[in-house]
């Protein structure tokens, strides 16, 4: 939910609430205020008929002095000397139909008193409808113009909060865009809102120093891959050098040739960094449409000595011409990634199949069954054989099909390992 | 004599390179700067230029459009850290004959160095003989004592490499580079290389010549008398 539209709710909850038990509370008090009056007003009447009694008024005078309703009977008994105040419901009388005849509530004060021996009840009735009426009406008047204030309300806040909350929409937005290889900063919006001021500049501030650091750690990377290759030419040509005298024993030669393969190991792991790197940076924008298929038969004749070697059987079944957008040098690092990995692990006398179908490719070949899940099957350093070379060349792979969003699927199929790649 | 003017800012390596090939009768003088490049270019002919291209005080592009500017035919091989195909481009380009990226074997530059210097240099003349060998690079032919040897394209490279390198002993990374490596960048396996130099030794032999090839153990072979 939008921050305008929570404000707004809850701002609007809370008015109508005060505003409900504001009102209620009014309309209890008027009704207390006029159930309170009434009494009085009846005790008042009690007190004057009682008064005039003693000084000898007749009784049934009051039916007309007393102003309100007087019902005056004879009765026997003495029940109410102290005066009883209740409410009745009554009928309307001047209604003929009876059915049309309007109920009615009514406060009535009931008391009893003695003239000339005799025992009278009086009840004088006063009616409180036009007062509650009016609360009524006042009640239902408050409640309208309460929810007309709450539209007015809303309505306003809604425009209000939108352009008082606009700074903040404009900086999510710039937030969205903000890409570090673009390395575009974030622009904080005019604002006089000190604190979204604040939020934007600081944001700002952020994002440059992010792009700072990027450049920084681009630029490390970059320079490191580069620089070491200076000082591994240096070590290999002097092991090329030491090997050339022709004093050295077995074992020196021995030496030799080994600090000489650990060197190239480092020199190609470098070299794998270093393009992962490249890739991670978007280093790789001249794109080019490139045949695959013919792509794939220039690269696997390079590896057939290797195939030769192992004695592998190659089937390809070329039953779709894809031309793929790519960089030359990736599709040509990514194919040849594949054929290794299909050489280097398959068996002797096994088989590889290559497949074109519209827009994949599908590369299988024989070898043991994976000990590892797919997952890790494409991470960085993961070699089935710690003394192989290590296993850049998967992630090299899966960096290359990340950076052009292709998709790549591997499964382990009736002893194949199955590449299927989606372009 | 050929004379070499090695390009170089790493004092280590710009020795080892000219000790070397002045092995192979090579005159080898070493700039260790831009500057000091002009200087010697200014008053000496080189055969062949080893060129860096990153060096403290310019770039070694600029040296091979100097180079052409004033006309100078020598032969260029640009030294590289930088493997980009896009600096590749540039180098070859402005006018660079051959592009080695840093590190490389000696004898890998050694064996272009030859190459460049016999398309350079001796033109229709492709031939190199060693004792009763005699190869002829256009015609990929091979002739032992006058007889033609047939071997295959892989085998006649590797007798070339050897040749290009005699009395030097040549690491299997070595060839495994120049022989596969270039192009498939997949680990060559020693077998690989065994199986190949046995083969090439083996028709060799056969043919009546001499068993050059020497196995050095653990590192590689040596081509030598």
């Amino acid at each position: 939910m939008k921050l305008v539209y929570k404000t707004i709710l809850i701002n609007t909850i809370v008015s109508i609430s005060i505003l409900f038990i504001g009102e209620w509370s009014l309309y209890i008090f008027l009704r207390q205020k006029i159930e309170k009056e009434t009494k009085e007003h009846l005790e008042k009447e009690c007190h004057y008929v009682k008064e005039e009694l003693e000084e000898g008024t007749n009784i049934y005078a009051f039916g007309n002095n007393v102003g309100d309703d007087v019902e005056i009977e004879e009765i026997n008994t003495l029940k109410y000397n102290q005066p009883l105040i209740d409410d009745v419901v009554l009928k309307e009388e001047y209604e003929e139909d009876e059915k049309e005849a309007e109920m009615f509530t009514s406060k009535r004060i009931v008391f009893d008193v003695i003239q000339k021996e005799k025992m009278y009840r009086v009840s004088i009735y006063k009616t409180t409808d036009d007062e509650e009426d009016i609360t009524k009406n006042l009640f239902v008047i408050l409640v309208l113009s309460g929810i007309l204030m709450l539209l007015v309300l809303v309505t306003a806040n809604v425009f209000v909060y939108n352009k008082l909350f606009s700074p903040v929409y404009k900086l999510i937005q710039e937030i969205k865009k903000f890409s570090i290889q673009k390395q575009l900063k974030i622009i904080p919006p005019t604002t006089t809102t000190k604190e979204f001021a604040e939020l934007g500049n600081i944001i700002s501030s952020m994002s440059k120093k992010n792009i700072e650091d990027y450049v920084l750690m681009k630029e490390f990377t970059e320079n490191m891959a580069h620089e070491i290759q200076t000082p591994i030419a240096v070590i290999s040509s002097k092991i090329e050098q030491c090997m050339q005298d022709k004093h050295l024993t077995e074992t020196q030669s021995q030496l030799l040739g080994d600090a000489n393969k650990a060197l190239n190991k480092l020199f190609n792991l470098n070299k794998g960094l270093s393009l992962l790197s490249k890739l991670d940076n978007k280093q790789y924008t001249s794109n080019q449409p490139i045949k695959i298929n013919a792509l794939i038969k220039e690269r696997l004749s390079y590896f057939s000595d290797f195939i030769e070697d192992k004695n592998i059987a190659v089937s390809e079944n070329y039953n779709s011409d894809i031309t793929v957008n790519m960089d030359v040098s990736l599709a040509e690092t990514l194919l040849d990634n594949i054929f290794k990995n299909a050489i280097k692990h398959n068996f002797e006398n096994g088989k590889i199949s290559i497949v074109t179908e519209p827009n994949a490719i599908i590369i299988s070949n024989t070898g043991d069954e994976p000990t590892v899940t797919i997952e890790q099957f494409f991470s960085r350093f993961y070699s089935k054989n710690i003394n192989e070379s290590l296993g850049l060349g998967l992630s090299i792979i899966k960096k290359i099909i990340d950076y052009y969003h292709f998709k790549i699927t591997y499964i382990y199929i009736n002893g194949f390992h199955q590449i299927t790649i989606q372009f | 004599m050929t004379h070499v003017l090695i390009v170089e800012d790493e004092v280590n390596l710009a020795k080892e390179i000219s000790n070397y090939l002045i092995d192979f009768n090579y005159k080898c003088t070493i700039a260790h700067t831009y500057n000091n490049a002009l200087k010697i270019l200014a008053e000496n002919e080189f055969t062949i230029l080893l060129l860096d291209l990153k060096l403290p005080d310019g770039n070694g592009l600029q040296l091979i459009q100097y180079l052409k500017k004033k006309k100078i035919t020598s032969g260029i091989i640009v030294l590289s850290a930088n493997d980009e195909l896009d600096m590749r481009i540039q180098a070859l380009d402005a006018g660079a004959d051959d592009f080695l990226t840093k590190p490389f074997h000696l004898s890998e530059l050694n064996a272009r160095l030859k190459s460049l210097i016999r398309r350079n240099f001796h033109k229709g003349n492709t031939e190199i003989a060693y004792n009763e060998i005699k190869i002829d690079i256009d015609k990929k032919q091979v002739l032992i004592n006058d007889i033609e040897l047939v071997l295959t394209a892989k085998e006649f490279k590797l007798l070339l490499y050897f040749i290009s390198n005699t009395g030097k002993v040549i690491t299997k990374e070595a060839i495994g580079y120049s022989i596969w490596r270039s192009n498939s960048d997949m680990d060559v396996s020693n077998e690989i290389i065994y199986t190949h130099v046995k083969n090439l030794r083996k028709k060799l032999i056969v043919a009546g010549c001499k068993d050059y090839i020497k196995s050095i153990y653990g590192v590689g072979y040596k081509f030598d008398d």
